[in-house]
């Protein structure tokens, strides 16, 4: 029985997993096809006369690099801002009672509920106003204040969970409040802060309506706007497009690899401490 | 070192909740003072506002001469020992005791060797490197003293240190502490609702009831001499037997309808008064007119706990230390005599002690 089930779930997870992975193997595929092969409709993963020509296009011909280094920019600088404000705000709601917390916290929340192609119009005007269209800067405001709420409770949930013994202990031994903190309370919410920093910088990296709207000029183009330039409107070379959409996963798929330790301890957080 | 004094503080938390009145308390220069009472009477909220974890309402503390009312906890020269240690949990042992030396902007050398000196004082050298959640609870509460002892303060505080360890742990550690005191000479404040560790550690203790102070002194007088019936009934255990409106005359008194004599009596005013026995004043008498029925033994090796009720009208709970082979078993009326010289009177209404 219990080998039955054990069989079952074996299975189930082999299926969700071959799911997963089908549609990325095929791109790959996609990616290595010569160029007089776009439509084949073979199904050998390795295409006959595989060939890496679609990489070369993209990293040579398109400013694809332009476009890394922008989409760096602004998610670097979300993920620097985002924690750095989340970490103190999260801090400040967490051990201080003030007036308005109350409502700060549920206004943080409420944000949450409102999808985001809501907030486009209300954003761009926003940002005609303060003279940040057609910027990185722009678009990085932008995306910090989309993080931030989730950030913001996160750590906070974090926070609540670390005693407050040891911030008293610490500032008997000599620190003062923000030594407590920064001494203390960082180190300890490490796994928190790695779950947020990645967090951040996967919205900036993969966000893409927000930056269209926002973005006009070709030079400021993050990655997710220039792959969708090289899909023509009438004609699209399907391998330079996998190849490029290949290269955009790439970066997120090593952070992930070398997060990996604190995202499996960060995913569980609010879950029981021991 | 140098003395503590609270001057008339006064502590009220949010929502008006008044902790503590007026409340004035001088610990000496050097001085083990033990505050104890039960849940809730304050001992904590004291100890946090020497501490300066906790700012006080209204009065004035002083640490030496110096008045440090308003003086962050970081600049009062003291050290803090709390109830679930609050070791780093990011650092080592090492860095642990290190911590407050490192923020001092210690030379290397010098905290290397009062950290070593500290860890051979309190034999954990070989937990140095050490992580907390790797090290028992009494391993633990070694490195937090140790903690503690390294940055050489002027005033110790500990808040029931204790009270996660084990019983056998815990006498240990009560030695260790008292030994520690002697050696260093730490002015200290130690909390505790343990009366053993009170009766054992402190050279003079402190009852608290309520956020007041019932009585302060050396253990044994206030074991000997309580102030009050509140401070009666909480130090000792068992605790003290009270006998309610026990009429005291010209040559004795009158305990459930069995007239007592009592010696020295005529230096009590006539009037109704709270009797109060400890167990162990008490002891069986076949002869003697006072009378129990038995409803608990209570072996608990070099001696035994009777429980049971007086037999008399009003039937007011008796417990009597005896020795070990006591001649007596549950259902049984047994006799009992007590010490007049030993017996404590209390006021009727206030509960103050009665001298004589
Ligand atoms: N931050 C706070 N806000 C409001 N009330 C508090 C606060 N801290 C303590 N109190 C109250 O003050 C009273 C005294 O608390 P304190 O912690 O000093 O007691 P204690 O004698 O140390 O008790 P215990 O033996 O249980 O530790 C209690 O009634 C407690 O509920
Ligand atoms: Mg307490």
């Amino acid at each position: 029985m219990k080998r039955l089930k054990s069989i079952l779930l074996h299975l189930l997870l082999v299926g969700i997993t071959i799911a997963t992975i089908y549609p990325i193997l095929v791109v790959i595929s996609v990616s290595l096809r010569p160029s007089d092969a776009l439509y084949s409709t073979s199904l050998s993963l390795i295409p006959d006369g595989a060939t890496l020509d679609a990489f070369k296009v993209i990293l040579t011909d398109k400013p694809f690099l332009l476009w890394m280094r922008n989409s760096l920019i602004v998610s670097l600088s979300v993920t620097i801002f985002g924690v750095a404000l989340a970490s103190t705000a999260g801090y400040a709601f967490s051990r201080f009672r003030f007036p308005g917390r109350r409502v700060g916290m549920i206004a943080l929340l409420v944000t949450q509920m409102f999808p985001a192609t809501m907030l486009l119009l209300p954003l761009y005007v926003l940002m005609r106003k303060l003279g940040l269209v057609d910027s990185l800067l722009g678009l990085i405001v932008a995306y910090t204040a989309t993080v931030l709420p989730f950030t913001v409770w996160t750590l906070k949930g974090y926070y609540d969970t670390i005693p407050r013994d040891l911030e008293e202990a610490a500032m008997v031994d000599g620190t003062t409040q923000i030594g407590a903190f920064v001494r203390v309370v960082l180190p300890l919410a490490r796994p928190a802060l790695m779950i947020t920093s990645l967090f951040s910088f996967m919205s900036g990296w993969s966000e893409f309506i927000v930056a269209r709207v926002i973005l006009s000029s070709q030079s400021l183009y993050t990655l997710p706007l220039g792959l969708e330039g090289l899909a023509g409107t009438f004609q699209t070379e399907w391998a330079n497009y996998s190849a490029g959409s290949l290269l955009v996963c790439l970066p997120v798929v090593l952070l992930f690899l070398s997060l990996n330790r604190f995202l499996v301890s960060g995913l569980t957080l609010g879950g029981v401490k021991g | 070192m140098a003395e503590v004094r609270l001057e008339k503080v006064e502590k009220i938390y949010a929502q008006d909740k008044r902790v503590l009145h007026n409340l004035d308390l001088q610990v000496r220069d050097g001085e083990f003072l033990v505050l104890v009472g039960p849940s809730g009477c304050g001992k904590s909220t004291i100890l946090r506002i020497i501490a300066g974890l906790e700012d006080v309402t209204d009065g004035r503390l002083l640490i030496g001469d110096r008045d440090v009312t308003s003086v962050p906890p970081r600049e009062r020269d003291i050290a803090m020992v709390f109830q679930n240690y609050a070791l780093y949990p990011h650092l080592t042992a090492f860095e642990n005791m290190a911590f407050g030396l490192r923020i001092r902007k210690r030379p290397k050398p010098e905290i290397e060797s009062k950290v070593r000196e500290a860890a051979s004082l309190l034999s954990i050298e070989p937990l140095l490197e050490k992580y907390p959640k790797a090290l028992s609870g009494g391993e633990r509460q070694r490195v937090a003293l140790g903690r503690a002892i390294v940055r050489d303060p002027q005033v110790f505080l500990f808040d029931e240190p204790l009270s996660n360890l084990d019983a056998k742990l815990r006498s240990e550690m009560r030695a260790e502490i008292t030994g520690l005191h002697r050696r260093l000479g730490v002015t200290t404040v130690y909390v505790t609702h343990d009366q053993v560790e009170a009766m054992t550690m402190g050279q003079r203790i402190v009852v608290l009831n309520g956020g007041v102070i019932q009585q302060i002194g050396p253990p044994l007088e206030v074991y000997n001499r309580p102030a009050n019936r509140f401070v009666a009934g909480f130090i000792g255990n068992p605790g003290m037997n009270f006998f309610e409106q026990v009429r005291v005359g010209e040559r004795g008194m009158d305990l459930g309808g069995v007239p007592v004599e009592l010696p020295g009596s005529s230096s009590i005013p006539a009037g109704e008064f709270t009797l109060g026995l400890r167990p162990e004043s008490l002891s069986l008498d076949p002869e003697s007119p006072l009378r129990m029925r038995v409803d608990l033994v209570e072996p608990t090796g070099g001696e035994a706990f009777v429980y049971g009720q007086l037999e008399s009208e009003n039937g007011h709970r008796v417990i009597m230390k005896a020795p070990s082979d006591v001649q007596a078993a549950v259902g049984d009326v047994v006799g009992f005599r007590f010490d007049p010289g030993k017996a404590h009177f209390f006021d009727a209404v206030s509960g103050d002690r009665i001298e004589r």
